[in-house]
């Protein structure tokens, strides 16, 4: 393309200022068109008119939700009235402050791309490994499950700072393997070597339920409508939620150990020792696709009704497409162990992976590319992990939680979703 | 056939699938009812309604522009199409009120063109560059122009 007439250095035609003499409505377009942080740095200094129009704080909302990112409105109206004498401030109507929650948010992504974070970690939050976590990031609530044969709830400071132990929760006589909380967050499942299932009322910590299971119960899964269960045996069980407890309904194909379980809306995937996933279709109780690739037994899986991603003992990382059980893409030796946990937001473009190599990776979902490695998190295999906007949770064979976060200190950076 | 007259008292007569590309004149269409008396638009000249007349003789048959206030992605100014490229390849002064007249006469896909235009020609340019370009005067002190810097900070991190 060649240099446009309109812009020669050394034309002698009438110049004009495009932003500060057109109609706000477009002005405010123009400047709309270009990149956030040039508008920051260049158009707000040009003259007071052009900072007027690049400072509004309708621009910045939409160039906010233009990338598909949510904020939590009363987190940050009560944050705005506690920093704020005024009372007024803490309205429920008060206008967000857009600028700063796109510079919060500018900065939360920027951070993970460069592997910018404080890391924490607790040892002995469990006097032995922690097979599972479960970071409720809305709700500051982090669930861990342990060898130790003990659950436990901690409340995460959205400060930063020391994790706080709210109560332990005991029902199980084997290592407790797994736990997963519906969305609502009101009930939690546990699953344990002891052999059976349990499911928790998470206000008064009390088990309303146990569900005895043939062999040691590897993974959970608790939704509005389903409870599922990934057995040792090589089953996995369903119960349809809201009806009595009759006896599940047994989906049988893998050959081996069921790891991974996880459910969305009437799919299920299932992730075996058997090398294999599968994808069910709970409504009709039948296995649809047979996912086949990995070379060794796969031991995790995430799934968000339309993609999994899954980890296998063959170091690789898998991302399939649910609806169709086409492999879209294989990380080869994305670890240089097994690869124990995997997690994915596809509004962020984030994959983050943990290992029996003891290091939590990060990967650009859509791509596959390694963003960045993040060594010395634990100083032993890694078993479990989850991820929000700001904070990677995980826990370790040695008992211990870690948490690596990428807005330490950034205001209003909790609040986005 | 609908008459457009410019503020200098010109005649342009023009296809009535032309005309109705503008939503001002669309809507005063519809208000009035068929009529052989020119449409006056006593803000725009003739030298740029023959301009904008040109605009939209050649997009006369383009499907409707989708709405896109629901969109979930970052606007762009990169996607414009060759012909249009050429359209628009006019000194700043035509530009302006090029964007002044397609507001006026609610011609989306052309106000599109210009904002896109004229975003294009800030696109990676320093404050001084833009304030050379388009002959603005620095009107900051400078502890406002310290304060904004420190506002802005965030973005200085990639």
């Amino acid at each position: 393309m060649g240099l446009p007439v309109n812009s020669g250095p050394s034309d002698t035609l009438a110049r004009r200022d495009f932003v500060g003499a057109l109609p706000a409505e477009v002005a405010t377009h123009i400047v709309e068109l270009l990149p956030p942080a040039d508008i920051a740095r260049r158009v707000a200094l040009v003259s007071r008119r052009w900072h007027g129009v690049a400072s509004q704080p309708s621009l910045w909302r939409r160039l906010f939700l233009r990338r598909r990112w949510r904020v939590d409105a009363e987190r940050v109206r009560r944050s705005e009235a506690a920093r704020k004498v005024s009372s007024l401030h803490g309205h429920p109507q008060a206008a967000l402050p857009w600028p700063a929650l796109f510079a919060a948010y500018h900065r939360v992504v920027a951070n993970w791309h460069a592997g910018r974070c404080r890391v924490d970690r607790w040892e002995a939050a469990h006097r032995e490994g922690i097979y599972a976590v479960l970071f409720d990031a809305r709700a500051r609530r982090l669930l861990t499950a342990s060898r130790d044969c003990a659950v436990r709830l901690w409340h995460v400071p959205d400060a930063g700072g020391r994790l706080a132990p709210v109560a332990t929760l005991r029902a199980h006589t084997g290592s407790v393997l797994t736990l997963h909380a519906d969305a609502a967050g009101a009930e939690l499942a546990t699953g344990s070597s002891d052999g059976s299932a349990c499911l928790w009322d998470l206000h008064s910590l009390r088990v309303t339920r146990r569900l005895p299971h043939p062999d040691a119960v590897l993974s959970v899964r608790l939704t509005a409508r389903w409870l599922a269960t990934g057995c040792k045996d090589g089953v996995v069980r369903v119960w349809r939620r809201g009806c009595a407890w009759a006896e599940p309904t047994e989906l049988r194909g893998h050959g081996v150990a069921v790891n991974a379980v996880s459910v969305h809306g009437d799919t299920l995937v299932s992730a075996s020792g058997d090398r294999s996933l599968r994808v069910w279709d709970l409504a009709r109780g039948v296995c649809v696709h047979t996912l086949v690739g990995h070379t060794r037994g796969v031991a995790c899986i995430a799934f968000d009704g339309t993609f999994v991603v899954s980890g296998s003992s063959d170091r690789s990382i898998r991302v399939w497409h649910a609806a169709s059980g086409r492999c879209e893409r294989v990380i080869a030796n994305a670890h240089a162990d097994l690869v124990r946990a995997v997690a994915f937001d596809r509004g962020s473009d984030l994959l983050v992976s943990a290992s029996y190599d003891e290091s939590i990776k990060i990967w650009a979902f859509s791509t596959a590319t390694l963003i960045h490695k993040i060594k010395s998190v634990h100083t032993s295999r890694i078993f479990s992990l989850g991820f929000d906007r700001t904070r990677i949770v995980s826990s370790s064979h040695d008992g211990s939680v870690a948490i690596v976060d990428f807005a330490a200190g950034l205001e209003h950076a909790r609040a986005l979703q | 056939m609908v008459v457009l007259q410019s503020s200098d008292g010109k005649d342009f007569t023009v296809e009535r699938a032309v005309a109705l590309q503008s939503v001002l004149i669309k809507n005063l269409l519809e208000d009035i009812g068929e009529s052989d008396e020119a449409i006056p638009l006593p803000n725009v000249a003739g030298k740029v309604l023959e301009k904008i007349i040109e605009y939209c003789e050649h997009h006369m048959d383009d499907p409707p522009p989708i709405q896109d206030e629901f969109d979930e992605i970052p606007k762009r100014s990169d996607d414009i199409e060759p012909w249009d490229e050429n359209f628009i390849k006019v000194d700043q002064e035509l530009l302006f009120e090029i964007l002044l007249a397609s507001n006026y006469m609610d011609i989306k896909p052309l106000l599109e063109l210009g904002c896109k235009t004229v975003a294009n020609m800030i696109r990676n340019k320093s404050a001084e560059e833009i304030r050379k370009m388009f002959n603005i005067v620095d009107d900051f002190t400078e502890e406002e122009r310290e304060q904004i810097k420190k506002e802005n900070e965030w973005a200085e991190d990639h």
